[in-house]
């Protein structure tokens, strides 16, 4: 039984609560989710094998913050079911304490008169019972601490189950291309742009989505803010990049295909020959012998790019910088170098319903309790033929009954 | 047009020192006129700095909100504003020089920080952005003024009046007012960021730097509206804790934005 008081009480939610705000403190100074050797090469002596072995390089996953959200939760689940039981319990007995004057303030009977006119003219509720007159105010106040406890409650369980339901694949998707998601939904990109009309930069991908049983598609624009949701999946303007952008035709059928490059790869024409795209540079120089010399820079324009591909066509291997527009031969095939294409960065996550939308109700629901308990206080004040009291969690009240009172004597002496 | 904002801003910079130099000298003098033209000179500065909030909303055509000056300017406002409206209606006149300080500490910290306009970047082209930033903004602003409550507190109760008096009751029932208005708008700036990042980076918490500072301040204000409530602390505990809490929100702030960049470094 004891064990069980701990558990509910409110010492034991504090002590939690330093400890989350401890491990995220800790999560916060040591960037998460780099590969173990990040932290040996970057901290100094055994540090680094202090914060993996800790686990405090993916902290928020371990199992002893798992555990302590656990035994949140279950602290907040308690205080939640006491709280709601309490309250009826707690307002019936704070009106019916007012009733009784004798640990009440005292006051003359004009002050009772004057502080009972205060409080009609602020239009409190009043009752009366053995000569006193009980002024009440925001009585729904009193579930205030509940719902602020309930709210934090579910979100703790809503944003767990969020977290882990969730799916989320990141696709690079060229224009015109398109991918089978697993559960056989087609995606297509059709264009994407990184410029508005009015040149302001603004990612955005107009996306086809056609799922197995659907008879027809639906396009939609998707941008930074603006995810597309459409049934069990919602999709994202994640990022974006560059690719090279290289097309091979058969001379001899006319077939042709065009391939998007971001990595090396080997692009075959017959047997072991072909073309090796090694990079994609976005400028150049050029000398007076005609020789070219790639630039290197983190950009994603590429005002004057060039390829640098290995020609393998039959004996060895040739290094070539090949311009947009360019053609090499090989055998029966041609390769045609074209301008870089951009390709869209589309994040698709598998969206738990109903969980999202009971974790924003939840939010809601918080930010209701906190206006109850803060913006909306129970207020109680029994005036009798001589004495007052108040009770509630509005202090103020108090507060403004004692500068009422020395206001009204410093008038009267003034007199 | 940057010029004619860049003189704006620098009188009302101007203005709020010379709203300073006079309570300093109220203070010292204790004569009310000069208390009541400090009050006048300051609601100028305020209305400078509201005016320089509008014409550089305007020719941005978006809230100034974006970026770490922007921040700290409209911060200053916050406070500004807060306090003016403490005054106005409660008649809470003991703030005005630590109030006013304020303000004009985070403004010159805003003077020392790029003033350029720049393009919205498009992950912060949403609904979101105004009630995510602006609520920000009052909730820091909320919780600078129950320190500089708190800073009140202790010096009038050095200076020896009564811990159970009206008065030291008063500072200290404002104090945790202000620190309530706070933690409420916190929520709200936590909750509607979520509910942004859901949108637009696909996951509501991503344990970044500033999530993780805004949980921890989060936590520690509640760790106080618990003590308060139900262990019934209050005065001089509550006094110190807001002040040193001031720190924890500044760091929140400047100290993250400096020293632990992440997915909220808009500087």
């Amino acid at each position: 039984m004891k064990f069980v008081a701990f558990l509910r009480s409110m010492k034991f939610g504090i002590i939690l609560l330093i400890l989350v705000m401890a491990c995220s403190l800790a999560g916060s100074l040591v960037p998460q989710d780099r590969a173990d050797s990040w932290y040996m090469e970057n901290y100094p002596n055994n540090m680094g094998n202090l914060v993996v072995g800790l686990g405090i390089n993916r902290l928020f996953s371990t199992w002893y913050f798992v555990t302590l959200i656990g035994l949140l939760s279950i602290n907040l689940l308690f205080c939640t079911i006491i709280r709601f039981g309490r309250i009826a319990k707690t307002r019936d007995s704070l009106i019916s304490s007012m009733k009784n004057m004798t640990n009440g303030k005292n006051i003359s009977n004009e002050e009772a008169i004057e502080l009972k006119n205060m409080f009609a003219e602020k239009k409190y509720k009043s009752s009366e019972a053995n000569d006193v007159i009980v002024y009440s105010k925001n009585s729904l106040g009193f579930y205030g601490s509940f719902v602020v406890h309930l709210g934090l409650l579910l979100i703790l369980v809503f944003g767990g189950l969020v977290l882990k339901m969730s799916t989320v694949i990141d696709y690079n998707v060229n224009p015109s291309e398109t991918i089978t998601l697993e559960d056989g939904t087609l995606l297509t990109l059709e264009s994407f742009r990184i410029e508005d009309e009015t040149g302001r930069t603004e990612y955005a991908s107009i996306i086809n989505v056609s799922t197995p049983s659907a008879q027809s598609s639906i396009q939609r624009e998707i941008k930074v803010n603006h995810p597309f949701t459409h049934r069990s999946h919602k999709y994202y303007q994640h990022s974006y990049g560059i690719s090279g952008s290289i097309t091979a035709t058969n001379i001899k059928t006319g077939g042709w295909d065009t391939f998007y490059l971001t990595e090396r790869s080997f692009l075959s024409g017959e047997g072991g020959r072909g073309i090796w795209y090694e990079a994609l540079f976005p400028a150049y120089v050029i000398d007076d012998d005609g020789h070219i010399t790639p630039l290197v820079m983190q950009t994603f324009i590429y005002p004057d790019p060039v390829y640098y591909v290995l020609v393998a066509d039959g004996g060895g291997r040739t290094a070539r910088f090949m311009l947009p527009g360019d053609s090499v031969q090989i055998g029966d095939v041609e390769f045609t170098f074209n301008a870089p294409a951009y390709f869209s960065g589309i994040r698709v996550k598998e969206v738990p319903h109903p969980f999202l939308e009971l974790l924003f109700a939840s939010f809601i629901l918080i930010i209701i309790g906190f206006w109850l308990c803060f913006f909306h206080l129970p207020t109680l004040v029994g005036i009798g033929k001589d004495k007052y009291k108040t009770a509630g969690s509005n202090d103020g009240v108090q507060l403004e009954i004692e500068a009422f009172l020395k206001a009204n004597k410093e008038t009267s002496t003034q007199c | 047009m940057l010029n004619i904002l860049d003189i704006i801003f620098n009188a009302g910079l101007i203005v709020y020192g010379v709203a300073i130099l006079l309570r300093l000298v109220s203070s010292m003098t204790k004569k009310d006129g000069i208390s009541q033209i400090s009050w006048g000179v300051y609601l100028l500065a305020t209305a400078i700095h509201l005016a320089y909030f509008i014409s550089r909303a305007m020719i941005s055509g978006r809230l100034p909100l974006s970026n770490q000056f922007e921040f700290a300017m409209s911060f200053s406002l916050g406070i500004s504003l807060i306090y003016i409206v403490l005054i106005l209606k409660f008649k809470a006149n003991w703030i005005a020089p630590y109030a006013t300080l304020a303000a004009f500490l985070m403004l010159c910290y805003a003077a020392s920080l790029p003033k350029e306009i720049r393009e919205l970047m498009p992950a912060l082209r949403s609904q979101w952005f105004a009630l995510h930033i602006g609520a920000a903004v009052i909730s820091y602003s909320s919780f600078v003024l129950s320190g500089c409550a708190g800073v009140k507190y202790l010096l009038d109760l050095k200076k020896g009046e009564p811990e159970d008096g009206v008065h030291l009751r008063q500072i200290d029932f404002f104090s945790y007012r202000l620190v309530a208005l706070g933690i409420l708008m916190l929520t709200v700036v936590i909750l509607s960021g979520a509910v942004w990042a859901e949108e637009a980076w696909s996951s509501f918490w991503s344990w970044d730097p500033k999530e993780l500072w805004s949980l921890i301040t989060w936590i520690i204000y509640a760790i106080y509206l618990h003590q308060r409530l139900r262990k019934n602390w209050q005065g001089k505990r509550m006094a110190i804790f807001s002040i040193v809490n001031v720190g924890v929100v500044l760091f929140t702030f400047i100290g993250v934005n400096v020293l632990l960049p992440g997915l909220h470094s808009y500087r």
